[in-house]
């Protein structure tokens, strides 16, 4: 049973970090991407309520919370006929994680103050000029703690691609307990790497928060 | 009805506007003409329909009723953001562009609306900023401001727009009691280049001394329009007489 110290040192680094992990990071760099175009175009149309377009993306929402993730990646894999398991896996996350995504911008920009919107409508500001300049900026400043929440969460769920076969970081794992039989070692190792993603991103997004406050509000804001 | 300026230009007309929230009536059958230079100032009980007379002004509010004609032109869906750009509008709560400093606050419509270049929005800024005492503003942030200063700078956006005519809904309302005179100057100086305004306050004696024309508006209509001296002296009404005796104390 036991595992020599080459065995520790083939499935952390030669398996796991070689070459689990650059896939997982491209799982999370991709399915950040989609899902926050996702999120931007869909929270600005519901925010914005839209006739129609908002009912849909309402159910959509709904859906995607009501499915669980793994249902809706294995859907996913199954109508598309193209694609690697990497593309599928990278679409779906999106699809899902664009969701909940999509909800925390539309409540951002439903909290703004309406104060703003009349202001700019009685100086006739187009629409555009005041969701670029004036609204998504004071939206990113109210959403950014809940976005960075997500954001972890769409770490932890880019695991769910191993099951359609996307060789990232529990993939490999899963793989290497056939040759190891060691679940603890192996599983271990992938726990403690997906902590430390996660725990750098929330540290990461503490300063980034910082950052967009001064950004968007100047120095000196409480 | 007698007016001093009856030979003035009408620039904008309300006739039999009507509004209501639900079944609440908040404008019953209310008309009003305002003529070029004149200040009308708008008192009243709360709940008499004075805000949302303003903001039906500017298309804030839809009517239900009536019509609303600005220089002899009737307000439609259709012209409503290009009459705006004519009429400018400060609010009780200021509504500045939080995440923008008073410059780009000042700059943003003139550039995008009426697309003046830069360079000269911001030279028109700093002259207005100067008029108003507070030109060492510019690159701060509303919240580093104080609400005199806000409410100010609210001015200097409104009148950035080169308005012909401005409106005030309860300007000083939510000022510390210090900081409103610094705004009533602010409004001052604009009577004093001949702005024509029409302005909602519960400040009587700054309105009397103001004023060219007072409305009292209780209940959903006009029930007093009068110029400012018959306006405090000679009208007979038993709810005016009522409601300045409860203000004038």
């Amino acid at each position: 049973m036991g595992l020599s110290l080459h065995d520790h040192f083939t499935i952390f680094f030669t398996i796991l970090i070689k070459s689990g992990l650059p896939l997982t990071l491209k799982l999370v760099l991709g399915s950040f991407l989609g899902a926050c175009a996702i999120g931007l175009a869909g929270g600005v149309i519901r925010g914005l309520k839209i006739p129609v377009l908002d009912q849909i993306l309402g159910l959509y929402a709904q859906l995607c919370r009501g499915i669980p993730d793994m249902l809706v990646l294995l859907f996913f894999y199954a109508v598309m006929v193209y694609g690697s398991t990497y593309s599928i896996s990278v679409l779906a996350i999106s699809v899902i994680q664009g969701a909940y995504m999509q909800e925390i911008i539309k409540g951002g920009i439903l909290s703004i103050d309406k104060g703003q919107w009349e202001a700019a409508r009685a100086m006739s500001l187009p629409v555009p000029v005041v969701l670029f300049r004036i609204v998504i900026p004071q939206v990113m400043l109210i959403a950014m703690p809940a976005l960075i929440g997500q954001v972890v969460l769409l770490i932890k769920g880019t695991s769910v691609a191993s099951t359609i076969g996307c060789l990232e970081l529990t993939k490999r794992g899963v793989i290497a307990m056939a040759r190891f039989s060691n679940a603890l070692v192996v599983y271990g190792y992938i726990l403690i790497i997906f902590f430390i993603l996660c725990h750098a991103l929330t540290m990461l997004g503490r300063r980034v928060e910082r950052k967009v406050t001064r950004k968007v509000m100047g120095d000196l804001y409480e | 009805m007698i007016f001093m300026n009856d030979d003035k230009a009408v620039i904008l007309s309300l006739q039999h506007v009507t509004k209501a929230f639900g079944k609440n009536t908040v404008l019953d059958d209310m008309s009003l003409d305002v003529r070029e230079h004149e200040i009308v100032v708008l008192c009243g009980p709360s709940g008499g329909g004075k805000s949302t007379l303003l903001r039906t002004i500017n298309g804030l509010e839809k009517i239900n009723d009536g019509k609303i004609i600005y220089r002899g032109e009737q307000v439609t869906n259709k012209n409503i953001k290009n009459i705006r750009k004519h009429i400018g509008i400060v609010f009780q709560s200021f509504n500045l562009f939080d995440n923008l400093t008073v410059r780009d606050n000042l700059i943003i419509a003139p550039v995008k609306v009426l697309k003046k270049s830069k360079e000269e929005a911001i030279r028109q800024a700093q002259e207005f900023m100067d008029t108003f005492g507070i030109s060492d503003k510019m690159d701060a942030y509303p919240h580093q401001l104080s609400g005199g200063q806000k409410q100010r700078v609210a001015i200097v956006r409104a009148m950035m727009m080169e308005p012909d005519i401005m409106l005030f809904d309860e300007p000083t309302s939510a000022l510390d009691p210090e900081m409103i005179k610094e705004v009533l100057d602010a409004i001052r100086r604009l009577a004093q280049i001949g702005m024509t305004m029409i302005i909602v306050t519960h400040e009587i004696a700054f309105a009397k001394e103001v004023a060219s024309r007072m409305l009292f508006l209780e209940s959903a209509s006009i029930r007093v329009d009068a110029p400012t001296e018959e306006f405090f002296t000679g009208v007979q009404d038993e709810r005016l007489q009522k409601f300045l005796s409860v203000i004038l104390k």
